[in-house]
């Protein structure tokens, strides 16, 4: 198939067109989509830090809150039994109770003695004051035997472990201070429970709801495993250690980083995520948190699939634009071409003019302007060469003094007229005409004079004549008439002697009084000869005729 | 065009992915006993998940298993006593023992199901031996100049606050009954006041109690331990002698209880065939073996290789009342004072 030079034009444009918006956009879009998923992970780092350090001032106030507890006098003396002990006893017990209303994640305050296997002496929870009778005994509970073993001013924290029986029973975290007499004697301890998912609830509140928050304990126990499907019985299902999942995050388990950027890879139910983790210290020594942020990927690429959806239809509209720009383009390359290539055939063709992109200021314009110049000269050229034609032909027919037709055209229109004549039946007359005495006026008068009367007598034959009928000079002082249509021979004579008697008339030449008269043969077709050639020698015998019967009169052939 | 015409099976192929999932296989066991690297051979092999859940204590086990119909686990492990319970419970299926083709590599102690209380009923076998052990008593060898002789050591009160007991209701109320010189596996109505009397009395004694190894293992290290009551026996000694510590292990002369756990298939798993695979997998001689290489344990494949000298062995048989033993050791584990136990 050919195509024309507007489809290619088209066609090429337009492909050029959408291969530069197509890099344009391909490449804005891998950029993008980096700089998305760096940010979303700047971001992931940054909240993660964030949270970490909201739930490290977290415990420092709730630390700070235990410590207030814990250097009260009140302690000391309910534990040592004094005589005031009933009073503060109460005292305490409206101090754990304010304190427990004032903070929603506090589960429970206890104050517990060292001796009687770490019996409870006021315990205070959610559900109230626990009654004396149903006191227990602790002692045999980390939070109790290790922190009898503190020093003033130290702080135990427990590590937080699900409930192996009852997992679904709340995430606690045990902080527990020593009271000390001041004779340096541990006398027991406050113990205060905060339930750990509700301190998460807050702190996750604070999250888009697609961040998934992970927290686990220093072993890599996962408390909070937001991977478990809601609808699951949270009990079930293994208890999941994060460093089995994600090997990486040992070192923070280990304490050798404090943070770290993960890729969650895909599993049942869960899409790939980005994740952080970082670690949260309760103490200096050793126990900490490990708390991680996962976001889906699929979420971090829903912005940038928007962005994929808006290059798209930019690389759409894009394409309409260029593809309109394409045709427009063409249209303006093609259009003057083809007008150009028409107007050449339609000059070729007919030497018409035909309308030219001349008014363009580019290359087509200057091709157009060319062209036109060029038509131009053509027919300049060619106007020109008729008219020395038609001179030539003037010239080679006609006499030069009087213009009249020279004895070669005057045969072709006799021919003529006798094949005319042939085909009509009608007569032909031919009037010989030659001047008396012409010398010897050229001799007496010059040439001049001898020019200007041939004129006038040339001009005086053609007054007898009609339209039609054909006047020429033969050469010298001859003329002959020939008339196209004569009725009858008597007719021709009577247009003779009129010419005769119009020639006794003088004549005016320069200034002088002449007399021009002539001798005058007439013959008459078809009965003085059937073709030019006889006809014309029978009018000259007649007028040779007229001649010798001296002069200046008419002889029939 | 041959290839053409392939197109539309491969897409079908393609389409038909999702639904051809990997089968999942959910096993419930003690800590030891699916080690994670033996787990990924197995998923690789049979190109399945696994998921692997530990239970600390039989409690656990029975809290865990019971969850609605024991629809949660395909495969568990546990003793023989407890097989027995769960079977009563109808939680678990009669084994097609043909398809267990590793158990020809099984001693033939281990082969006759009949001789071992608790596996058959109705002439349909319901578990498979896969590792035993007895628990003895553990000793800081810094602290204690004398290995301990009995089980009574553990309520001494020379070693206050320094022994670590174990948390499981079936077995302490077993131990105390021991420590009585009473029948350990039933307690009557009128010998519970004294039973609940010496429990708490160890409680008292006690530092603390544990229920997986591990956490033995660190509140041995970190805290001054003399004694403890090694539920998990040779295991936790080897745990304990890799950490670092001092330590001894006797069987005291009132005999230790010993336990023999089984594999069991549950009742309403959808991959039975996997479960089974699962069971063989378990006794081929390398897996088996890592029992007794890495954590100690005696496995059903070949005959202990230790101390020459006939043990004091107690088998570990059903108890009666096991809820009610669960309730009171939650109480008494609670810290409970003797007055407010309640008592049936």
């Amino acid at each position: 198939m050919k195509l024309s030079l507007g489809n290619k034009l088209t066609i090429l444009l337009c492909l050029f067109g959408l291969l530069l918006s197509g890099l344009a956009s391909y490449y804005s879009l891998s950029s993008s989509k980096q700089i998305l998923i760096a940010a979303a992970k700047r971001d992931l780092l940054v909240a993660n830090q964030v949270l970490g350090r909201n739930l490290q001032s977290s415990l420092e106030n709730f630390a700070n809150d235990l410590k207030v507890l814990s250097t009260q006098s009140q302690p000391v003396d309910v534990l040592q039994d004094t005589p005031r002990s009933p009073r503060e006893a109460v005292e305490l017990t409206q101090l754990f109770t304010s304190m427990l209303n004032a903070h929603p994640e506090y589960q429970r305050i206890r104050l517990i003695e060292a001796k009687n296997h770490g019996l409870e002496r006021i315990n205070v929870d959610r559900h109230g004051i626990t009654a004396s009778s149903a006191l227990q005994e602790k002692g045999h509970f980390p939070y109790v035997f290790k922190t009898l073993k503190l020093v003033p001013g130290q702080q135990f924290f427990s590590e937080i472990a699900p409930s192996r029986l009852d997992p679904d029973k709340v995430l606690t975290l045990h902080i527990a201070s020593p009271i000390w007499t001041d004779d340096q004697q541990v006398l027991g301890l406050i113990v205060l429970s905060i339930n750990v998912k509700k301190l998460f609830n807050r702190l996750q509140r604070e999250l888009p709801d697609y961040y998934q928050l992970f927290l686990a304990n220093s072993q890599g126990e996962l408390l909070l495993n937001p991977e478990r499907n809601k609808s699951q019985t949270k009990s079930q299902g293994p208890s999941v250690m994060v460093q089995t999942q994600l090997p990486e995050l040992r070192a923070l388990l280990e304490g050798q980083s404090n943070n770290m950027l993960s890729i969650l890879p895909a599993k049942r139910e869960q899409p790939t995520r980005l994740a952080a983790f970082t670690t949260v210290s309760i103490e200096a020594e050793s126990k900490h948190l490990l708390l991680g942020l996962a976001v889906p990927e699929e979420h971090i690429l829903e912005a940038s699939r928007e962005l994929d959806q808006r290059l798209i239809q930019i690389i759409v509209v894009l394409s309409f634009i260029t593809l309109l720009l394409s045709l427009w383009l063409a249209r303006n390359m093609v259009r003057p071409l083809n007008q150009i290539s028409l107007a050449i055939a339609h000059f070729s063709k007919n030497l018409s003019l035909q309308p030219l992109p001349t008014e363009r200021g580019d290359e087509l314009g200057t091709l157009a302007r060319d062209i036109r110049a060029m038509q131009k000269k053509i027919l300049t050229q060619i106007i020109e060469l008729n008219t020395n034609q038609q001179e030539l032909q003037r010239m080679a027919h006609n006499d030069p003094l009087t213009g009249l037709p020279n004895r070669r055209l005057f045969f072709d229109r006799l021919q003529h007229a006798i094949s005319n004549a042939e085909r009509s039946g009608k007569l032909l007359g031919l009037l010989y005409v030659d001047l008396d005495h012409f010398k010897e006026i050229n001799d007496n008068h010059g040439h001049a004079a001898g020019d200007e009367v041939l004129g006038t007598v040339a001009h005086l034959l053609g007054s007898v004549t009609r339209s039609g009928d054909t006047v020429a000079r033969l050469g010298g002082d001859e003329f002959v008439i020939l008339f196209d249509e004569v009725e009858s021979r008597a007719t021709l004579l009577g247009i003779a002697q009129k010419l005769l008697a119009l020639l006794q008339n003088r004549l005016l030449i320069d200034g002088k009084d002449l007399q021009v008269r002539a001798s005058l043969g007439i013959s008459l077709y078809p009965q003085d000869g059937s073709d030019a050639q006889t006809l014309l020698q029978n009018a000259d015998r007649a007028m040779y005729s007229s001649k010798r019967n001296g002069r200046n009169t008419i002889t029939s052939a | 065009m041959p290839l053409r015409s392939l197109i539309p099976i491969l897409v079908l192929c393609l389409l038909s992915l999702p639904l051809q999932a990997k089968p999942l296989l959910r096993v419930l066991a003690w800590p030891g006993y699916a080690d994670a690297d033996l787990v990924a051979a197995f998923a690789e092999r049979y190109d399945a998940d696994v998921e692997v859940t530990f239970v600390g204590n039989d409690d656990e086990l029975r809290l865990k298993l019971s969850k609605e119909g024991g629809k949660h686990y395909d495969v568990i492990a546990a003793n023989t006593s407890e097989i027995n319970h769960f079977v009563q419970q109808q939680l678990l299926q009669p084994l097609r023992l043909a398809n267990l083709t590793q158990r020809n590599g099984q001693l033939q102690q281990f082969r006759q199901l009949n001789d071992i209380p608790g596996l058959i009923h109705e002439g349909q076998a319901y578990g498979v031996p896969y590792v035993y052990g007895e628990m003895g008593l553990i000793y800081n060898r810094k602290m204690m100049s004398r290995p301990p002789t009995s089980i009574n050591s553990l309520w001494d009160p020379q070693w206050q606050g320094q022994v670590l007991a174990y948390d499981g209701s079936s077995h302490s109320f077993s131990l105390a009954r021991q420590a009585l010189a009473k029948p350990p596996f039933a307690t009557p109505n009128e010998e519970m006041p004294a039973t609940l009397a010496k429990l708490i009395e160890l409680r008292r004694n006690v530092l603390s109690f544990y229920s997986l190894p591990e956490e033995s293992v660190s509140l041995f290290t970190q805290n001054p331990v003399a004694l403890m009551y090694a539920n998990y026996g040779r295991q936790q000694l080897k745990l304990l002698q890799d950490a670092g510590a001092d330590v001894g292990y006797v069987i005291p002369q009132e005999g230790a209880f010993a336990w023999l756990d089984c594999w069991a298939i549950t009742r309403t798993t959808p991959n039975r065939d996997l479960a089974e695979q699962w069971i063989n997998y378990s006794l081929e001689p390398q897996v088996s073996g890592a029992l007794t290489e890495r954590q100690g344990l005696e496995n059903t494949l070949r005959n202990p290789q230790t101390e020459n000298a006939p043990l004091h062995l107690i088998w570990l048989e059903p108890v009666a009342n096991a809820e009610l033993r669960a309730k009171l050791w939650q109480s008494i584990l609670a810290g409970e004072r003797p007055s407010n136990l309640v008592q049936p």
